[in-house]
């Protein structure tokens, strides 16, 4: 089993209906090959760098997986098909990872790039 | 600082730059942080030097990867026009 994060741009302007199903199928699909979704963050909707099917906007997902590696050219094959995903990568993390590393936590703030790091360097 | 047109076989020294990774390790290279990324690119989006940057070689290399991982996830750009 490995641990996968998966990033994709969905269409922004999907009803919520639609984004229902879409992530519903997508979670069957990855549960018929085999994995797992362990957390799934929206990270709402963004401008894009650059227009993607003339759209300027897209709406970002973060995903963490476990699964079989057989499962990645299912999954991409479903992402490329549906009409709605406009971008998505898929990054295997490496073997120290663990469950726990990406298992939603309590307090943090999921899916925002942090602006200001809270760690402060001593001196 | 020397005169440097007195002496023209006597080269000027530079700060020699440290990579930033290096010298913070907790600083991460990931496509998911454009605002780090973007750094280590030009006003037109094109990837800086490491003679430029001081970057080091090992990490210049995970942030070629991730720079092109973010231009594909749109989240900076591959080019910027007029």
């Amino acid at each position: 089993m490995n641990f996968y994060e998966m990033m994709f741009i969905q269409n922004p302007d999907l009803g919520e209906e639609d984004q229902e199903k879409l992530l519903t199928r997508l979670k069957n699909t990855i549960g018929k090959n085999g994995g797992g979704i362990i957390r799934i963050d929206d990270m709402g909707i963004r401008g894009l760098a650059y227009k993607i099917q003339k759209k300027p906007r897209g709406h970002y997902f973060l995903t963490y997986l476990e699964g079989p590696g057989s499962m990645i050219p299912e999954i991409e094959r479903f992402l490329r098909i549906d009409e709605n995903i406009l971008r998505f990568v898929i990054v295997k993390l490496d073997r120290h990872t663990s469950r726990q590393d990406l298992e939603p936590k309590a307090e943090e703030k999921t899916g925002s790039v942090p602006e200001n790091q809270q760690e402060e360097v001593a001196e | 600082m020397q005169n440097r047109q007195s002496n023209p076989r006597q080269r000027t020294y530079y700060k020699r730059k440290a990579c930033r990774f290096c010298e913070d390790k907790k600083l991460p290279i990931d496509y998911k942080s454009p605002h780090i990324l973007k750094d280590f690119i030009t006003e037109r989006g094109k990837i800086l030097p490491r003679r430029i940057t001081g970057t080091c070689s090992g990490h210049q290399k995970k942030l070629t990867l991730e720079i092109k991982r973010a231009r594909i996830m749109a989240l900076i750009p591959f080019t910027v026009h007029d």
